[in-house]
């Protein structure tokens, strides 16, 4: 017992010192900072929030906000989870990968193609004004829930879709067709044996897009049009704006509040419902469309989930090739011109170079130190949901608050790293994490240890079981999670913004560079670089996807 | 030759093993039998180094394996659920352990080959075939083939036919008997049912509640159990409580035992009888007549047959008495539900002890 | 598992390779050792995500006085200098700060970062701008927060542009306006100073609430009212928006070549604007003050202040600096709205607290 709880501490002793240097430090010394400023304890922030009503009118939209997306996402993504986990058929890989590029659009560019589609001048409001004649536009969307719910649910869509997906396709069908032999009908197999095994997928993913929604910062900032608020963007503007950093503290300790009861409430539910599933190999749980009626149902559910996914991304290229002498290339090739021989200039090739290493040092560290700590939480004999939630709370943390922290921990010797390039992938492997270790544990859980145990007793060591029995078996969660790792990098703004030194500019901040500056070229070169950053996230998800389907047998 | 001295182990505070001591000789195949949840399976893995006694030793040719982690043990185990692994194919599985030992591509290979076609496998067409889409049969060839590719020194099965139906148990047992003999190898083999562990066994071991109840060899053990448990774990069911027991000394010079029961007196000669008397076993052929009336004061018991059945050859009878349902083989004459006494033969007739209530 | 260690092997080795990449990235570069002081040989100038500068100058200025700069971005204006004052003035974050404004002017100086340095040709400044006489911060450029209007909309409606403040409540104006929330926007604190200045701090709300009637629309930023609500980006449906000066001009300057006018025009009317002035200062407790110095020195001359039109499309503060032919564009108000830096810098958080209160809820 000894030993193995030494052996526990080992694995876990790395992310978990990774979590308090760059997480737990920071953002006690921006607490500390905040109410002990002037040397005695300063809870005014408390106080101003508990005394005006408009705080509990916030952060009662942020919540409904966040679950109306949390449970539409889901049911959006449903259908298509199980296409993707029942059939085979040609394009899945291609089409999987479309899938995740919303996900990594930053929310600077997503918003003019959201504008472009459903704004007053959009293509759908156009559309219907011509077709009934109308002389006002029939949908207004902007500035209303309704966009925010839409956008939310097209930013996370792929969270549900690839985690439900991948538990569905490890599914044993002969279970539903049990149930069938003892007369249920579809939907009570679905309601009675399905959903109950789906349920710990479901839920973790639900829980992620929760945070996410409930943590929401771009999307109702741009799309919200100021009066829509999140606690999320209420620290940012007390923050950054008022600089009233004990107010923007007590905010930040009010939303790790909330989100540690949802985690809290979560890893309760979750203990509940796991049960031992039996994994399939996924060439038994799936097969290829065989009726007509399973075609047409495959294809409406593809069209219109592609149709929903990709049309901001199509309306974004089409920007892009727009230019002042009608379609064409030319903001592609301008680019590359420094027109104004700034010094400051990085060529989007560097940009792109700059982002591609980041995401490749941050899926490194992630997928590193997310293995060791699932191995850590799997192992715990207690305390494994603790650790699970604490390797959450980056997610659930304020990126300005934190961004400050940063700036007061490390700036100052020995933790000098103001200058510190490697800051970045840093701080984009400390909100990946969590996504690593959410895909990678359920996988870990599932495996018998009786796995292990017989390739011991066939003369394996420790790391040779490692490597052949539990690298492979949870490979294909892995990739997950390093995917997400990767175009969580590629796409992250608000810390990025806080830390990368000028010449290692990445593309969002290059695109966030040519969207500050009046004129068409501006506009149309930011497209440009959103178009070439969806393309290059295309093309790395796209390979990863294949690194796995090269595989021959699956699981 | 394996060791196994004074293994104790406990599991959630509750005594699992007790002081559990036997050998097993080279080439020796020992079979663990006993009802399910006697830790049969944790001794197998204690042995494979999968889990750590409390106390005891795990002797192997003179070294004590206490720190010898399971993968430097040389030893084979086959799982009782075989954890075959789903992610690799025939081949690669059977290889593994030959990899493990950083065989050589080509002599891997051969020895992948040779093995699949010792277990009854054709290695053309299974060796690229997914473990997942076999047969039980051929999944437990394949999770043996697995076992025996590396020539483990020593090797262990846990229940791995209990999945399987009795006809196919029955075959592949014989079959891995002829095997594991032709390989001279030495096992250990753990089950709960014994026609597999007889198939099986050079010598069994009968384990409950922690305890080692007999040893011996698969005759021994069933044609002299030590107690009411053994015997009924050997199909012995005839067991009536002693409630009286007195010796006496013949004319001949021979002692006897006498023994009171609800069902009448039973007196054997003195060396038919074990250290504790407390159970009368009469055996399945220990019936001499059935008569209408019967002038024998004991050996003698009263009742009515209430049943037949044709099995191996014999006819079984159920005879109905005070004391409950008894089990003979009788070949003569049978008339349902007719009072009758049933004469028994005094050598067919054991007295034992009452070991482990079950 | 072989093609999931090639592809974990690729990214070590890419991420290895590029630290490595990173590492030999000079830091210091190497310095005269023969002179008599030895200065350090790097300036860290610490400015927000606008600040550009050309190469040209930089490597003027860097040959001139054989150190490297290294510019360090932290975040737009606001969160640039938080990051600075967080840092706290014993251990700065760099030199020398550029790109404190003045409705942050006294919150820079209140903190005591920066140590007073009068840079040669600094006497040149026009009185106006000159609002610290201590020179602990010396303005470098400036430029005017106005509204943009399109012309081919109000012509093709044959409405007359607005020309001052009042004018926006009246119907004719209705649903046209947007303006970006001051609490999150540069121009749009901009312009909430620039209705206080014009109707007083006791009646400005009066305006608002009515702009509110008048169906104003809000954005979080800049980049959202001018590219996604206004006309002219073919997004929106607003012709008129809270924006700068210079923006006809920068649309004339980055459509290469294509317009000889610009699609927009500024409403000029007196009070409608109000000017941003960008100030730059040296840390106390800077590592190399003497280079800073001559930075600062180096801000004020014409090859730098010549910089500034095409670089961040302000003004230059040196009056008489040539000005780029698109300027011609680049219209100036005659008399922009006036606020004190003091009274703004009291009254900043509760003027963004009244007008949340007004017009958000």
């Amino acid at each position: 017992m000894r030993a193995r709880f030494s052996l526990q501490s080992l694995i876990l002793f790395l992310p978990l010192g990774f979590l308090a240097l760059f997480y737990f430090y920071p953002f006690a010394a921006i607490l500390g900072f905040a109410f002990f400023g002037n040397g005695a304890l300063d809870l005014s922030g408390f106080q101003a929030i508990f005394s005006d009503p408009y705080y509990l009118s916030v952060l009662w939209f942020t919540t409904w906000q966040a679950a109306l997306s949390t449970l539409l996402t889901v049911i959006a993504a449903l259908p298509a989870a199980y296409i993707f986990a029942r059939y085979q058929f040609r394009g899945q890989t291609l089409a999987r990968a479309l899938t995740t590029l919303p996900f990594l659009m930053p929310t600077i560019v997503v918003a003019p193609a959201f504008i472009a589609l459903f704004g007053p001048r959009g293509i759908l409001n156009v559309a219907l004004m011509n077709l009934f004649d109308l002389t006002s536009p029939p949908i207004q969307l902007l500035d209303t829930i309704w966009i925010i719910l839409l956008a939310h649910i097209f930013y996370n869509y792929t969270i549900v879709f690839r985690i439900v997906s991948t538990a569905w396709a490890n599914l044993d069908p002969q279970l539903g067709n049990a149930a069938r032999m003892l007369g249920a009908n579809r939907p009570r197999v679905f309601l009675e044996i399905t959903l109950p095994l789906l349920l710990p997928a479901i839920l973790a993913a639900s829980l992620l897009v929760f945070i996410f929604d409930f943590t929401s910062f771009g999307v109702i900032l741009i799309l919200g049009g100021a009066r829509l608020v999140t606690l999320e963007v209420e620290i940012y503007r007390t923050a950054a704006n008022l600089f009233d950093l004990p107010l923007a503290a007590a905010l930040s300790l009010v939303q790790i509040f909330f989100t540690l009861i949802f985690i809290f409430a979560y890893t309760r539910l979750q203990a509940r419902v796991t049960a031992p599933a039996r994994l399939r190999p996924q060439h038994i749980t799936k097969r290829a469309l065989k009726t007509l009626g399973e075609k047409i149902f495959v294809v409406a559910n593809l069209a219109t989930m592609l149709c929903f996914l990709l049309a901001p991304l199509g309306v974004l290229i089409l920007q892009s090739l727009q230019t002042a002498q009608g379609f064409g290339l030319q903001n592609y090739f301008a680019l590359h011109e420094n027109t104004r021989g700034s010094a400051t200039f990085i060529a989007p090739t560097d940009a792109i170079r700059n982002s591609l290493v980041f995401a490749g040092v941050t899926v490194a560290l992630a997928v590193a130190l997310g293995l060791l700590a699932a191995y850590g939480i799997t192992r715990a004999q207690k305390g494994g949901g603790l650790f699970d939630a604490l390797f959450l709370l980056p997610l659930a943390t304020s990126a300005v608050t934190l961004g400050f922290g940063y700036i007061i921990a490390f700036s100052r010797a020995p933790l000098d790293f103001r200058a510190a390039v490697w800051l970045v992938p840093i701080a984009h492997t400390l909100v990946a994490l969590p996504l690593v270790i959410r895909s990678v544990v359920p996988m870990l859980r599932q495996i018998r240890p009786n796995l292990r145990e017989a390739a011991a007793t066939l003369g394996a060591n420790p790391t040779r079981v490692f490597r052949e029995i539990d690298l492979p078996i949870v490979e294909r969660a892995v990739i997950v999670g390093a995917v997400f790792a990767f175009i969580i990098s590629l796409g992250e703004f608000g810390a990025t913004t806080l830390i990368a030194r000028p010449e290692f500019t990445t593309i969002p901040l290059a695109i966030y560079r040519f969207l500050g500056q009046p004129g068409l070229a501006n506009y149309g070169q930011a497209m440009a670089l959103s178009a070439l950053l969806m393309l290059v996230s295309a093309a790395a998800i796209a390979l990863m996807e294949r690194a796995r389907v090269g595989e021959g047998a699956e699981f | 030759m394996l060791q196994i001295q004074n293994i104790s182990k406990n599991y959630n505070d509750a005594p699992l093993l007790r002081d559990i001591s036997f050998d097993v000789a080279d080439g020796e195949i020992v079979c663990l039998l006993g009802p399910s949840g006697t830790g049969k399976t944790t001794l197998l893995r204690i042995v494979a180094g999968l889990e750590n006694a409390d106390a005891g030793r795990v002797v192997f040719d003179g070294n004590n394996l206490k720190n010898v982690p399971p993968h430097a043990r040389g030893f084979g185990l086959m799982f009782q659920d075989l954890a075959l692994f789903p992610h690799k194919n025939v081949f690669e599985n059977v290889a593994f352990g030959l990899r493990m030992q950083n065989a050589s591509a080509h002599e891997i290979a051969t020895r992948v080959h040779k093995t699949l076609e010792l277990v009854g496998l054709d290695a053309a067409v299974f060796a690229k075939r997914d473990v997942n889409h076999l047969s039980g049969g051929e999944q437990q060839r394949v999770a043996l083939a697995r076992t025996l590719a590396p020539r483990p020194r020593f090797i262990m099965f846990d229940e791995p036919l209990g999945a399987l139906d009795r006809l196919l148990r029955q075959e592949l047992a014989n079959e891995l008997r002829a095997l594991l003999k032709r390989l001279g190898l030495t096992a250990l083999y753990v089950t709960h049912d014994q026609d597999e562990a007889f198939a099986l066994a050079d010598r069994l071991i009968l384990l409950h509640r922690g305890k080692i109840q007999q040893s011996g060899t698969p005759l021994e053990l069933y044609t002299q159990p030590t107690s009411a448990f053994v015997a009924r774990f050997m199909g012995l069911n005839n067991l009536v409580e002693i409630r009286e027991l007195e010796t006496s000394e013949l004319e001949t010079g021979d002692w006897k035992l006498r023994a009171r029961t609800e069902v009448g007196v039973f007196e054997i000669a003195k060396e038919r009888a074990g250290k504790e008397n407390e159970f009368v076993l009469p055996r399945p052929r220990a019936i001499e007549r059935v008569v209408e009336h019967s002038a024998r004061a004991e050996n003698v018991l009263r009742g009515k047959i209430v049943g037949t059945q044709w099995r191996g050859g014999h006819q079984q009878i159920v005879v109905e008495t005070r004391a409950g349902k008894f089990f003979f083989e009788w070949d003569g004459a049978v008339e349902l539900n007719r009072e009758r006494f049933f004469e028994l033969d005094a050598r067919e007739i054991q007295f034992i002890a009452q070991g482990e209530k079950t | 598992m072989k093609h999931f260690l090639t592809f974990f092997t690729i990214i070590v080795f890419t991420a290895l390779a590029a630290c490595q990449g990173t590492s030999l990235q000079p830091t210091t570069a190497p310095g005269p050792t023969a002179t008599i002081h030895i200065i350090p040989a790097e300036l860290v100038v610490v400015t927000h995500d606008s600040f550009a500068m050309s190469d040209k100058a930089l490597a003027e200025f860097q040959n001139a006085n054989h150190v490297k700069v290294e510019i360090l971005k932290a975040g737009d204006a606001g969160a640039a200098l938080n990051k600075a004052i967080l840092a706290g003035a014993d251990n700065p974050l760099g030199d020398l700060f550029f790109g404190v404004d003045n409705t942050f002017l006294s919150r820079a100086e209140k903190a005591d970062l920066f140590e007073a340095y009068k840079p040669k040709g600094a006497d040149a400044i026009p009185d106006a701008f000159k609002l610290d006489p201590q020179f602990r911060l010396t303005p470098i450029d400036y430029g005017d927060v106005c509204l943009n209007y399109d012309k081919a909309w109000f012509k093709e409606k044959n409405i007359a542009p607005p020309t001052t403040l009042d004018d926006l409540i009246k119907p004719e104006y209705k649903s046209l306006l947007v303006v970006e929330n001051p609490a999150s926007s540069s121009p749009g604190l901009a312009f909430l100073l620039a209705s206080i200045s014009r109707f007083g701090a006791d009646n400005y709300l009066d305006f608002w609430k009515a702009l509110r009637a008048n169906d104003v629309a809000l954005s979080e930023g800049w980049n959202d009212a001018y590219y996604n609500k206004s006309t002219w980006s073919g997004n929106g449906d607003r012709p008129l928006v809270v924006s700068y000066a210079t923006s006809p001009a920068a649309e004339v300057f980055f459509s290469e070549g294509k317009l000889t006018a610009p699609p927009t025009g500024n409403v000029l009317g007196d009070g409608a604007c109000f000017r941003q002035i960008e100030f730059a200062g040296i840390f106390k407790n800077a590592k190399n003050p003497e280079m800073a110095r001559r930075f600062m020195d180096f801000m004020l001359t014409e090859t730098f202040q010549e910089d500034i039109p095409t670089q961040m499309f302000v003004f230059p503060i040196m009056p008489n600096t040539p000005l780029p032919d698109f300027y011609k564009f680049a219209e100036t108000p005659k008399q922009p709205a006036q606020l004190a830096a003091e009274v703004i810098d009291a009254n900043r958080e509760k003027w963004i607290k009244e007008w949340t209160q007004a017009v958000l809820r």
